[in-house]
Order: structure tokens, then C-alpha cells, then sequence
């Protein structure tokens, strides 16, 4: 368990990706429905920026091709992206997001 | 009538000829072409919606920063739609002489001269068309044209389309997601295999060398199908942008082989986005000959989703004066126990230029995967270059990539061989190149087989010094 | 000031220039504050396959004087002909008299400034061109110091040469700079290692220029074991003069993160060039070699060759380039790379290109890429060995081949203790 504070709970507002830097990680943070979600910035295709990209419900879409993730699986949902990206555990505490990258 | 204003609902459902008759397209792309083309293919809701998102996709995309010079090509001067019954005023002796005479020596007949030309929309070959048609219902393949499928088919068609290229992909992706317009559907059912190829040219619709054809073609669980497009003789093009789509699915245990042989005239830009999945145990085999365009890119690809998937790639290349062939092969194994095959044989002459541009992806769950990939080049003058750039990403451990390539002229000591045997030159490196790509032609039906061996003795002239 | 804002302002870094280096020729002065102003002007490196953001090397303090550390040390080959350096000072030199008589120059490049400035200033910069990119012009305008090597024409250097780049911790920023000369007809043997001892992080930008005149022969050895501390930036560029020939051994072990490039042009008749490089990635290294030929004038030829191993989470990006310009008639060019996957984590690019603009030559390259052959594993645990010292048989038995092929035994010797290290941790 390693448990690192990501982000303020307030800067992140539903349906808006975050972009945070935890430790050696770039973590893209989201918020759909209160409930806060944690993957991989980068996409698993041609990595570029996911924090960038669109969320529509659960569905985050990479900018540069048009690839798409479940956010609370990881899985690749929409072509061109066919591997998984990594998902975080997330916690609040104190107004604050707290995301394990160890998991 | 003609007084009402052409962008009303009104005219959603119930267009006339004579009110297209009237409608004249602009140079040019704005929402309003979109929306023109939806109405009067009168399509669902749904599709107007995706292209109008294509569209806004398409101007906020930037041009590709590699591969083809495309700095030439102006988006404002082109025409995105013809519909196919106009005949814009083209006859016989608007054709240029140089395609004319190209017919002559490649010995096409008559009436296949004015389709292939575009003085015809018909190409009259119905009877045959007509026959082929009755054997394919009665299997249950569905070989159509896309936007008859939307019509007629609009479940499975909903289903499938845009699934595999979304027009975020790429810039002329989107394009063609916005304006696109004819090109194939085919679905063949569960365990039905085609025993004869399923050739787009012979139906009767000059949209099928549209400039933004959209095809796409479903092959379920054990089935067999041979998809064959495209002609040797060089497609004359007034618009000088052609960007199609091809999607294929290839589901579990089907086999699906998608044979190409394209020649366009030399002021044409063909950038296509040509992609395929394939099941477990499934297979996909592009067989693809490029020759003559001003600017082609093309990658064919596969994405090897299932356990057991194989991927192949079979292609030419031949680039002649001015001309730049940009092409070759994107396997990604995302699965064990894939393995996939390309072979890209290019030939440059008279200072043209060909790139190999590949990629072999191995994702973390390739186990036990295999690629070889093997690219050869032929330079047959001083004139024309070469560039063979492949990529290969490895992220498994245990799978296996092989790649080889060479860049050679033709052997002085082969033509020594052959000229010392009573031909001549230009018969010797004609013989030395049908060799070359002897692995190529081998896969072709055989008509296109025979036109490919006339149309290389046709572009080899004067390929000599 | 803060060396780490300094780097932002072209007037403080002329500052420090000016602070660091005094009592220089005039033209070698104009030289570095041109090359300074080119560093603060120049934007990363655009690399695609290694992004350079994330590594925040802004946040080195890369002007600072070097902080007192710990001295280094390591294992002495004890060679006759050597050249050391530590952070930038030399610690000791040695030529056998008979190679002084012939007028063979090995000094550090400090002094050469002094004893043979006309050649420095003829030669320096005429390989690489600093201006062109960020870590380059970093060097040409911040190095300390490093190896300068003169053969005479038609002299052979029958001993080879040694010489080492040394860091210790506390040195931050760490600008060894090479110039090689060997005049026509000359034959040399000379080797370089590079060494830093693992702390804070620091920057490394390497530059090294072989210049074989015509008919000479350089043999050119280079083992890397940078600490993984290291964020390293390498160049090594040669020209090969009419029928004159440089080999290149180059072993790439360290540095957390790796963009390293080797260039060879071939721009006079019957120039050869071969190149051999080994790597090996471990833990979390990120290492982007490019190995290149440029073939410019006829009837020249490259043969590179590569072979690395990938462990645990370490990446590699391999691009070989052949690149034949017009008029390189009865060019050979090849390439051969291959790399041996010991890990589930590791991930592998290899890019071999070939641009080709001339008809008349002949150019191949091949690359693969796989895991160890567990039916030699397998085979070999049968036999009582075992599955680690199976793994290391084979990850010998890859490498042999290349590694077998340095001329150079001492060089060939630290290339092998270098691979025993990275294949225990």
C-alpha cells in the first residue's frame, strides 16, 4: 500500500479528467456521479495525454485517435486501443484524493 | 417546387430527380455539403449525426506530420460529392489522350473504356453481374453497396460500422466519415464459405471508384470470403483526392482474403485507412498492389484480437516520375499465439519513390507470438529512391519478430544471363521484375493476373537507362 | 545564483560561463557563449518514443560547482598508455616515450587548448553540429574537459590507448568532450569508459569526434556504466577520409535514462565504417540508441550491428539508419539487430531504416527480436544447472558472438564483467 495525495477533491469537477503527477506517475483523476476514478494518463496506444481526452458516462475517449477506456476497469472499449490501462484505488480524506500506486 | 428552400426538412424524404437536377455541388466542404449528401441519400438521423461529428473532427485534426508530401493538396478546391446518375457533361473526347491511349495498349475493350473513364456510370456487364447475384442470395451473402445496406440492413450495419476506424483515428479518416459515399457492404453468414470472389467490379455503380468509398465487410464465425476491388488500368480522376475506409471484421474460425490492385492516373492523392480484426483462429489476408497515383499512403493493418489470429500482407508497390508510394503493413498481436506474415516487394523507376513504412506491435499478452515481416526493394534507375522504415514494438517476452529487408538493382550478372540468351534488354529486366514479384501476382484470380503481367510490360517501357 | 533558474537566462549562463572558464583563446570563448545562448534557446529533444518532459531535468542544478564527495575508484587495467580524468580534472596521463618521439599527442583537451591549438580549433566542432540540438550545445559550451588524441601521419600506435570520464557524487553536471585525430595513413587503437558514482541526480552530455584522414584506421572502443542516477545524453560522430576506416565497439550498460547516437559519414571514396553496439537494460532503464551511416561519396560501406538484452521494467528504442545519398554509387550498407527479451516488463522498439537515393548499391538490414529458447533452458536444467545460471549461459551465448569480435582485449574484458553485473541485479 502506498498511499499518495493526489489532488484537492475540489479541483476536480464531474464529467472534467484531471491530469495529476503522483510520485513517478501520471495518474489521470476523474469524477462522474460524485465518485471519484483513478487510470493511466497515458493511453495505452500511442501515448498521448488521456487527462486531454473526452468523458462521456464512464467512457474516456483519447484525443489522438479515438480510442476508448471503461474508467473503472481499465479495459479498452472502442478501437483503436485494444490493451488495458492500469486503474487506481482511490480513497478521499480531508478533501484531499489519495490514490495507491502500488496496487 | 423550385422555389423552396433547399435546406428545409421538407426535404428529407421524398427527393426528385429534377430537385437535384437543380442542386449543384460546390467546390468546397462546409456543413452544409454534409448535410446536402445526407438528405439526398434520405439517411437516418443517426448517420447525419455521425458525419457532421466526422466533419468537426476533420477541421480540428492537423495534417499528418510524416510519410507523403500532401502540402499541394488544397481541401477547398475539391468537389466531395457526384451523384452517379449525373453525368457532368463528360464525353469520350474530354478523355485525355494519354488514358486513351493507355486503354489502347492495355487492350481494354470498348465499353469497359467509357466506364472506366467516367463517360460512362454503367458498366455493362449486367447479365454477368445479374448471375452472380442469384448464387450469392441463395447462400445468404449479402453484397451490396453501402448505402443500400444502410437502408436494407440497418441493424447489422449499425452495428459494425465506424466500430473498427471512429473517425478520431486520423484526419482523412474523418473526411471520409463525413462525405463518404458508396463503396461495398458484405456479410456472409455463419459457416457459409464463397466460392467465388466477390468482385466490386462488376457492379453497376461508378460510385465504386468513388472518391470516398466507405466499405465494410463482416465475415461470422467459420466462414470463407475473397473480397476483390480495383482494375490495372489507370482510373482516370478529375478530383484529384481519393480517401476511402475499408472495415472487416473476421470473426472465429472465419477466413476472410481482400484482394486490391489500384492504378490510379498520376494526379490522384489515394490516402486510405484499411483495417481488420481478427477473431480466434480467424485469418486476414490483404493482397494489395499499388501503382501509379501522385501520392498513395496506405497501410493495411490487422489487429489480432483472439488467440490463434493470423494476419498477412502481400503487396506491391510500383512508383513511376513524380509519384511517391508511401505504403505497407501495421500488425498488432494483442493476443497468444498470433502469428502474422508480410511481404512488400517495391519497385521505383523513372525517379519515383517508394517507403516501406510498417508496424509490428507485440502487447503484453502476445505470448508465443510470431511476426516476419520481409521487405524488398528493386531500384531501376538512378533516378528513384527508396525508404524502408519499419517499427516493431516488443512488450512481450516471449514472442518472436523477425524483419529483413534489401534494396538492390537489377543484377548485372542476370542480365547478362538473359541478353547473352537472345533478349533484350528491356525483355531481360522485364522478365527480372515478373520474377520480383512473382510471389505477388501468384495470388492474384487470374484475369487480374494477366492484366498485371501487361500493365508492368506497359510501365517498364522506356523504364530502361 | 540558482543554477537551476540560471538555466532559463541566457545572461546568467554567460555569467557562469565567464566565472568557469578563464584564460581561454578568444575564438574557443565566442565559441561557448554562442553555444550557450544556443542551449537556453532550444526546446527538448522531440523524441517519440522517450518522453523528456517527465524527467524534469530543469530540476538538476547542472552550474553548480561539484559538492565534495566521496573519491571514486575502479578497477585499474593497468594500461600503459591511459589518460584519467575525475569531475573534470586530470588525475594522470601516460605515453611511452617512443610514441612522444613519433609525435603522437594524447593530452586532456584543457591542455591541448594550450599546447596545440590549432588543431582544437581546425578540428573541434567540425563532426558534430553542437548548434542543432539542445544537449549538444550544452556541451560545446559547458564541457570541462576530456581526451585529446593526435597521431602523426603514417605513425601506427601499436599499444592501445585508455582513457576514462570520471563523476563523483557530488558533480552534478558532468560534460566530457572528445576530439580524435588520426592523420592520414595512421593506425590507432583507443578506448574510452565512462563511470559515475550513484547519488542526487545529475546530467551527462557527451560529446566525442573521430576524425580518420585518409587511409587512417581508428579502432574506437566505449563502455558505459553510468550511475542509474545518471540522465545521460551521448554523441559520438566520426568522418572517414578517402580508403580510411573507423570501427566502433560501444557498450552501453548505465544511466537511467539513455539517448545516446552514433554517426558515422562517409563522404570521401572507399571510406568503411563498421559498429557494433551491446546494451543491456535493467529495472526501470530507459535507453534510445540510433546508430547511423551516411553514405555520400561512392563505393563506401557500413556494416552496424547490435545485440541487447532486456530485464525486469527496462525499455529500449533501437533506430539504425542507412541512409545512401545520391551518388553514393557501390554502396554496401547493413544492419543487423537483435534483441534477447528476459522479462515480461520489458519492452523492445527496434526501428532499422534504410533511405536509399541512389540505385546502385546494395543495402539489408535485419532485426529481430525474442526470448530465450526454453528448450536450451529446459536442456540445460536437465543437466543439473540451475534456471538462473541457464538464463546466464544463454544471455552468454547471445552476446558471444559480438562481444568475441572487439579487438581490444581489456575492452572486451570490462564489456563481460559489465554483463555478469547486469545479469545478477
Amino acid at each position: 500500500m502506498a498511499w499518495t495525495r493526489a489532488a484537492a477533491l475540489a479541483e476536480l469537477t464531474d464529467g472534467c479528467p484531471l491530469l495529476a503527477i503522483v510520485g513517478d506517475e501520471e495518474v489521470a483523476l476523474y469524477r462522474v456521479n460524485g465518485a471519484v476514478y483513478a487510470t493511466d494518463d497515458l493511453c495505452s496506444h500511442a501515448e498521448a495525454s488521456l487527462a486531454e481526452g473526452d468523458l462521456r458516462g464512464y467512457i474516456i475517449e483519447c484525443p489522438r485517435h479515438g480510442g476508448a477506456f471503461d474508467i473503472r476497469t481499465g479495459e479498452p472499449k472502442h478501437f483503436p486501443a485494444f490493451s488495458p490501462i492500469r486503474t487506481f484505488p482511490v480513497k478521499i480524506e480531508e478533501g484531499s484524493i489519495w490514490i495507491d500506486t502500488e496496487a | 417546387m423550385a422555389t423552396k428552400p433547399f435546406v428545409s426538412d421538407e426535404y428529407q424524404y421524398g427527393f426528385n430527380d429534377g430537385d437535384v437536377g437543380v442542386l449543384k455541388f460546390q467546390r468546397g466542404l462546409t456543413r452544409t455539403t454534409v448535410e446536402n449528401i445526407s438528405r439526398i441519400k434520405q439517411e437516418p438521423p443517426w448517420m447525419l449525426d455521425f458525419r457532421l461529428h466526422a466533419l468537426d473532427v476533420f477541421w480540428k485534426k492537423p495534417m499528418p506530420g510524416w510519410g507523403a508530401n500532401l502540402k499541394p493538396l488544397n481541401f477547398d478546391d475539391i468537389v466531395y460529392y457526384v451523384k452517379p446518375s449525373e453525368n457532368q457533361g463528360r464525353t469520350w473526347e474530354d478523355v485525355p489522350q494519354a488514358i486513351k491511349d493507355t486503354f489502347e495498349r492495355l487492350g481494354i475493350p470498348e465499353a469497359e473504356r467509357k466506364f472506366l473513364a467516367g463517360v460512362s456510370a454503367q458498366y455493362e456487364s449486367e447479365v454477368v453481374y445479374h448471375s452472380i447475384r442469384r448464387d450469392l442470395q441463395e447462400k445468404g451473402i449479402i453484397f451490396t453497396d453501402t448505402d443500400s445496406a444502410l437502408r436494407e440492413y440497418p441493424e447489422i450495419f449499425r452495428e459494425y460500422f465506424g466500430t473498427i476506424i471512429p473517425p478520431e483515428d486520423n484526419k482523412f479518416a474523418a473526411l471520409n466519415s463525413a462525405v463518404w459515399s458508396g463503396g461495398s457492404f458484405v456479410y456472409i453468414p455463419k459457416g457459409v464459405k464463397t466460392d467465388i470472389p466477390l468482385q466490386a467490379y462488376f457492379r453497376i455503380n461508378s460510385e465504386n471508384m468513388g472518391q470516398f468509398e466507405r466499405t465494410l465487410i463482416i465475415a461470422e464465425d467459420d466462414s470463407f470470403g475473397h473480397y476483390v476491388e480495383g482494375c490495372t488500368a489507370p482510373i482516370y480522376a478529375s478530383e484529384s483526392l481519393h480517401s476511402a475506409v475499408v472495415e472487416i471484421i473476421v470473426k472465429d474460425n472465419a477466413r476472410m482474403r481482400y484482394t486490391t490492385v489500384q492504378n490510379w492516373a498520376p494526379n490522384v492523392y489515394n490516402l486510405v485507412t484499411k483495417r481488420a480484426v481478427a477473431y480466434q483462429n480467424a485469418t486476414m489476408e490483404w493482397v494489395d498492389g499499388n501503382i501509379g497515383s501522385k501520392v498513395t499512403m496506405k497501410y493495411p493493418a490487422v489487429y489480432l484480437l483472439g488467440e490463434g489470429a493470423k494476419g498477412m500482407v502481400l503487396s506491391i508497390a510500383v512508383s513511376g516520375k513524380g509519384q511517391h508510394q508511401d505504403t505497407g503493413a501495421k500488425m498488432i498481436h494483442a493476443a497468444p499465439n498470433t502469428t502474422s506474415t508480410v511481404l512488400s516487394k517495391s519497385i521505383s523507376q523513372h525517379g519515383g519513390k517508394t517507403t516501406y513504412r510498417g508496424l509490428v506491435h507485440f502487447a503484453k499478452n502476445a505470448d508465443a507470438a510470431k511476426s516476419n515481416v520481409k521487405c524488398d526493394t528493386l531500384l531501376l534507375d538512378d533516378l528513384s529512391t527508396s525508404d524502408t522504415i519499419p517499427y516493431s514494438e516488443v512488450e512481450n517476452a516471449n514472442a518472436e519478430m523477425e524483419h529483413e529487408a534489401t534494396v538492390t538493382r537489377v543484377s548485372e550478372e542476370a542480365l547478362f544471363y538473359l541478353t547473352s540468351r537472345g533478349l533484350s534488354e528491356e525483355e531481360a529486366t522485364r522478365m527480372i521484375v515478373m520474377g520480383f514479384i512473382e510471389p505477388f501476382t501468384r495470388e492474384l484470380p487470374m484475369e487480374f493476373a494477366v492484366e498485371m503481367n501487361r500493365l508492368i510490360k506497359f510501365e517498364m517501357e522506356g523504364a530502361i537507362g | 545564483m540558482n543554477s537551476v533558474t540560471a538555466q532559463k537566462n541566457p545572461a546568467d549562463v554567460r555569467h557562469l560561463l565567464e566565472q568557469r572558464f578563464r584564460d581561454e583563446p578568444l575564438w574557443l570563448a565566442a565559441r561557448r557563449r554562442e553555444l550557450a545562448e544556443a542551449y537556453v534557446e532550444h526546446p527538448l529533444p522531440p523524441r517519440q518514443r522517450t518522453p523528456l518532459k517527465n524527467r524534469k531535468l530543469e530540476q538538476i542544478p547542472i552550474f553548480d560547482a561539484p559538492a565534495s564527495a566521496a573519491p571514486l575508484t575502479w578497477r585499474d587495467a593497468g594500461d600503459e598508455a591511459h589518460l584519467r580524468l575525475v569531475d573534470g580534472v586530470e588525475e594522470s596521463r601516460h605515453l611511452p616515450a617512443t610514441l612522444t618521439e613519433q609525435g603522437v599527442l594524447l593530452l586532456s583537451l584543457a591542455e591541448a587548448i594550450r599546447i596545440a591549438p590549432q588543431l582544437v580549433e581546425q578540428y573541434l566542432g567540425s563532426v558534430i553540429d553542437e548548434r542543432s540540438d539542445k544537449f549538444q550545445a550544452l556541451n560545446g559550451a559547458f564541457w570541462q574537459n576530456g581526451l585529446f588524441l593526435y597521431v602523426p601521419p603514417r605513425t601506427e600506435v601499436t599499444l592501445p590507448i585508455a582513457v576514462t570520464h570520471a563523476a563523483t557524487a557530488g558533480l552534478a553536471g558532468f560534460f566530457p568532450r572528445t576530439l580524435i585525430i588520426a592523420d592520414r595513413q595512421s593506425r590507432v587503437v583507443v578506448s574510452e569508459r565512462y563511470l559515475s558514482a550513484p547519488g542526487e541526480r545529475s546530467l551527462v552530455s557527451a560529446a566525442t569526434e573521430i576524425i580518420a584522414l585518409d587511409g587512417a584506421s581508428v579502432q574506437y572502443g566505449s563502455i558505459q556504466q553510468l550511475a542509474p542516477s545518471a540522465e545521460t545524453f551521448s554523441r559520438r560522430a566520426g568522418r572517414v577520409g578517402r580508403d580510411a576506416r573507423i570501427d566502433w565497439n560501444i557498450g552501453e550498460f548505465g544511466g537511467g535514462l539513455l539517448v545516446a547516437e552514433h554517426q558515422t559519414i562517409l563522404d570521401q571514396p572507399g571510406g568503411q565504417t563498421s559498429s557494433l553496439t551491446v546494451f543491456f537494460g535493467g529495472h526501470h532503464q530507459h535507453q534510445d540508441y540510433t546508430a547511423e551511416s551516411r553514405h555520400v561519396a561512392p563505393h563506401t560501406g557500413s556494416n552496424m550491428v547490435a545485440r541487447g538484452v532486456m530485464k525486469d521494467h527496462a525499455r529500449s528504442v533501437f533506430t539504425g539508419v542507412t541512409d545512401i545519398k545520391p551518388g553514393a554509387v557501390g554502396t554496401d550498407g547493413r544492419q543487423k539487430e537483435q534483441t534477447l527479451m528476459l522479462s515480461p516488463h520489458a519492452r523492445a522498439d527496434a526501428i532499422p531504416s534504410l533511405l536509399i537515393e541512389e540505385r546502385d548499391v546494395y543495402a539489408a538490414h535485419s532485426a529481430s527480436a525474442g526470448p530465450a529458447d526454453r528448450s536450451a533452458i529446459f536442456y540445460l536444467m536437465g543437466r543439473g544447472i540451475p534456471e538462473t545460471e541457464a538464463i546466464r549461459l544463454i544471455v552468454h551465448g547471445f552476446l558471444a558472438p559480438v562481444i568475441d569480435s572487439i579487438p581490444l582485449q581489456s575492452l572486451r574484458d570490462e564489456v563481460w564483467e559489465a554483463v555478469e553485473r547486469k545479469i545478477r541485479g
